[in-house]
C-alpha cells in the first residue's frame, strides 16, 4: 500500500532529524536517571492501582452514571458528551463567542479539536502550561503527554519569544520561564472562562484531581468566572481512597516523588459568612461545568483485549523508553503518542487508517510493558491490532511480500 | 546429533553469523546438522499480523523439529526461540535453546587454552526475546570467562535493556526508521560506554546495527557471540 509508504518516508526523515534527537536526549536522560528512583517505594502499589483501573473499566458505564449523579446533586453542570462533536456542542454552549479562554494542558481538548473550534468562535484561546504554550506558539503540536516541548531547544524558545516581544531574549530556562510568566499573567485576570483537564476523578464524592508543578492549573481554575474541565470517562474511580491511590503512582512514574501542587476540586466556590446565607461563586469561579467524554471508550471497555488501552495513566513513562519513540517524538503519533497511543489513535481519536502505520511501528520489544506502572501489554495490543488490520489488507506492502517469500521460500528474504 | 536452526537472517543475509557458528561447533567436535534450510520460524508473519499463515507455517515448522534424532537444537535467533518456546509443546521445545545456552557450558574449554591477560572491552546488547520476553541470557556468563574481558555499558539492564529498533516487523518496511533507532542506541549507550566491541547474539540486532554502523561510520567493532568467541580463540593462537 502506497500510503504507508508515503508515512514511512516522511518519518524517515524526521527520524534523521539531529536538533530533535538532541532535543530528546536531553529530556529522556535526566527522566531515565530519575526513573528508578522515584518508582521504587510505589512498586507495591502498582498492583492495587492495577487492580482499581481493572474494576473501574469493567464498570464504566455504571460509574459514569453514579459520578454524574453525584456531582449534580452538588450543583456542578456535567454532560457526558457521547463524541467528539458533542463535546463541540456543548463547549458551545458554555463558552460564549469572543471569550478569552486559559487552558491548562489537556490531551482530550486535542482529541476533540477544542482549540480550533474555540478559534473559529472568535475565541483567543491561551495555552498556560510553558510547554504547552511554546508549541501553541511555534505552530507545532504537544510530543510528549507530560512534556509537550520535549522537542524544542532552549535556542528556539529564545527566537519565539523575541519574535512575541520583540526584545532581545537570552537562551537561558529562567529568563525564558520568566517571560512566559509576564506574558501570561494578564491573560489569567481577564479571562471569561478557565479550561482544564482532569487526571483521576472519583464517583464516591465526584471530586477532581489534578496534579501540576507549574501552579498555572490553580490559576486557571480559580480567576475566570467559569471553570469548565473536560475529562475522559475512564479517569473514573470508584472511591476518593482510590484516587488518591492513582494520584500517587502518576506523580512517581511521571518523574516526581511529589508534585508541586494537588488541586482537589470538588464543588463550587461558596460562603455563608453573610448570615448564613449561602452564596456560590464566593472568590472562585461561579460556574463550574464537567464536560465528560465518551467518545468511544464505554465500546472499547467491552473489548476484552483493547479495554487495557483504558487503563493508562498518562503519566508518560513508556514513552521516554520507546525505541521508535526516540527518533520520532510525538510523530509517532496523532493525538495520542507512542505504542500506546496508537491504539487510541485507532479507537479514541483518529480512526484506523490514521492508526495502520503506527501500529505497524512498534518493534514489539515489550519495554513499555516493564515500565508503564499499570504493565499494560501494549504489544499484545498492537499484535491484535495487526492482525485486523492483516484481514482487511491494510499492511505495509514489504509485508505481503514477505508472507510470499515465506510461503514459496521458506524464508522472508529473497536468496 | 545436534539439530542447527539457523534462522533466515543469519544464513541469508549474515552468512559470516553462520559460518562463525558452525566453526565453534567444529571446533569442539560437536556433530551437528543444519535442519533449516528450507523453512522460516514464522516470526515474521506472527508479528506483521499474519495469523493463519503463521498457524500453517508452524505445523510445517513442527515436524522438522519434532525428529527424534537431535538431543538439543540449537537457534542462533531468539526471535525463531522465542515462538518454539511459545508455540510447541514442552516435549519439543525443552530440548531447544539458543546457541549462548548450549555454549554456556563449554566456556571454560573454549577459553582455557593459551590466553595471556587480555585488554578487551565490549558493550553486551541484549536482544528482547531472551533479556526481556524469555527472562534467560547467558550470554554475559560466557563472555565473563574471557580473561582479561570487561563488560562496560548500561545501567538499563536485563528486562530494561534497549530494543536495537528492527524488531516488530519494522526493518522490513521502514528500514530507515530502524537504522535510526539503532544509531540512537549506539549513540546514547553503546559509544559512551567506551568499550571497543559491540557483541550481539541476535542475528537481527546484527544487521540493523551492521547497516547503522556502515552509514554513520562508527568506530565500534560490531560482533556476533559466536564471531567474537572465533576471533577470541584465534587472537590466543587457538587453531580455530
Amino acid at each position: 500500500m502506497s500510503e504507508f509508504e508515503e508515512i514511512f518516508k516522511q518519518l524517515s526523515k524526521i527520524a534523521a532529524d539531529r536538533d530533535l534527537r538532541e532535543a530528546l536526549r536531553r529530556a529522556s536522560k535526566s527522566y531515565i536517571e530519575a526513573y528508578f528512583n522515584k518508582t521504587k517505594r510505589v512498586e507495591n502499589l502498582r498492583k492495587v492501582v492495577r487492580a482499581i483501573k481493572e474494576y473501574s473499566i469493567a464498570h464504566l458505564e455504571e460509574l459514569v452514571k453514579k459520578t454524574i449523579e453525584v456531582m449534580e446533586n452538588k450543583g456542578i453542570n456535567v454532560y457526558l458528551a457521547k463524541t467528539s462533536e458533542e463535546a463541540q456542542k456543548i463547549f458551545d454552549e458554555i463558552v460564549p463567542n469572543g471569550s478569552l479562554v486559559v487552558k491548562a494542558k489537556s490531551l482530550t481538548s486535542e482529541e476533540i479539536s477544542l482549540n480550533e473550534f474555540l478559534s473559529r468562535k472568535d475565541c483567543e484561546v491561551v495555552e498556560t502550561d510553558v510547554g504547552e504554550f511554546i508549541v501553541q506558539h511555534l505552530g507545532s503540536r504537544p510530543m510528549h503527554i507530560t512534556a509537550p516541548a520535549i522537542h524544542v531547544k532552549r535556542e528556539e524558545v529564545a527566537r519565539l519569544l523575541e519574535k512575541i516581544t520583540g526584545e532581545k531574549i537570552p537562551a537561558d530556562p529562567q529568563v525564558l520561564v520568566g517571560k512566559i510568566r509576564s506574558i501570561l499573567r494578564s491573560k489569567y485576570l481577564n479571562a471569561d472562562i478557565g479550561i482544564t483537564g482532569a487526571n483521576v476523578i472519583d464517583a464516591e464524592t465526584g471530586s477532581i484531581f489534578l496534579i501540576e508543578n507549574e501552579g498555572n492549573i490553580r490559576l486557571v481554575s480559580s480567576l475566570p468566572r467559569v471553570h469548565v474541565v473536560l475529562a475522559g470517562v475512564e479517569k473514573i474511580v470508584p472511591l476518593l481512597d482510590d484516587a488518591f491511590q492513582v494520584c500517587k503512582v502518576i506523580w512517581r512514574y511521571a518523574g516526581y516523588e511529589m508534585p508541586s501542587y494537588i488541586s482537589i476540586i470538588s464543588g463550587l466556590s461558596k460562603t455563608g459568612d453573610i448570615e448564613k446565607n449561602v452564596v456560590v461563586g464566593a472568590q472562585g469561579p461561579k460556574e463550574l461545568h464537567v464536560v465528560l467524554l465518551d467518545n468511544g471508550r464505554i465500546g472499547l471497555s467491552k473489548d476484552t483485549v483493547f479495554k487495557e488501552a483504558l487503563y493508562c495513566l498518562r503519566c508518560g513513562a513508556c514513552m521516554y523508553l520507546c525505541p521508535i519513540y526516540r527518533v520520532l517524538a510525538g510523530y509517532f503519533g496523532y493525538r495520542y503518542m507512542g505504542g500506546i497511543g496508537a491504539i487510541w489513535t485507532a479507537y479514541i481519536a483518529g480512526g484506523v487508517d490514521k492508526a495502520a502505520p503506527l501500529i505497524y511501528l512498534c518493534t514489539l520489544c515489550e519495554r513499555c510493558k516493564e515500565i508503564c506502572p499499570v504493565n499494560i501489554d501494549v504489544p499484545k495490543m498492537i499484535l491484535r491490532a495487526r492482525q485486523i488490520l492483516a484481514r482487511e489488507n491494510k499492511v505495509p506492502f514489504e509485508a505481503f511480500l514477505t508472507r510470499k517469500y515465506i510461503a514459496s521460500m521458506g524464508a522472508p528474504y529473497r536468496r | 546429533m545436534i539439530g542447527l536452526w539457523t534462522g533466515c537472517t543469519a544464513r541469508i543475509r549474515a552468512p559470516e553469523v553462520k559460518e562463525s557458528a558452525e566453526s565453534i561447533l567444529s571446533y569442539l567436535n560437536i556433530p551437528f546438522e543444519e535442519i533449516d534450510e528450507d523453512y522460516c520460524c514464522g516470526a515474521p508473519l506472527e508479528v506483521l499480523g499474519f495469523m493463519n499463515d503463521f498457524k500453517e507455517n508452524l505445523s510445517k515448522v513442527k515436524k522438522v523439529l519434532s525428529s527424534k534424532k537431535y538431543n538439543n537444537i540449537i537457534t542462533l535467533c531468539p526471535e525463531c526461540l522465542y515462538v518454539f518456546k511459545r508455540y510447541l509443546p514442552q516435549t519439543i521445545s525443552r530440548k531447544i535453546l539458543h546457541i549462548s545456552s548450549y555454549l554456556a557450558k563449554y566456556a571454560n574449554a573454549l577459553f582455557k587454552k593459551t590466553f595471556s591477560e587480555n585488554n578487551i572491552t565490549v558493550y553486551y546488547h541484549e536482544p528482547c526475546a531472551l533479556s526481556r520476553k524469555l527472562q534467560y541470557d547467558v550470554t554475559e556468563e560466557i563472555l565473563e570467562k574471557i580473561p582479561g574481558l570487561k563488560i562496560l555499558g548500561s545501567s538499563l539492564k536485563g528486562k530494561y535493556s534497549t530494543c536495537c529498533g528492527a524488531g516488530g516487523g519494522v526493518f522490513i518496511y521502514a528500514p530507515d526508521i530502524a537504522i535510526e533507532a539503532a544509531s540512537e542506541k549506539i549513540e546514547t549507550e553503546v559509544i559512551p560506554s567506551g568499550a571497543e566491541y559491540l557483541i550481539v547474539s541476535c542475528p537481527v540486532c546484527y544487521m540493523v546495527f551492521k547497516y547503522a554502523i556502515a552509514l554513520k561510520e562508527y568506530s565500534i567493532k560490531l560482533l556476533y557471540l559466536t564471531q567474537f568467541i572465533q576471533e577470541t580463540i584465534h587472537s590466543a593462537g587457538g587453531g580455530i
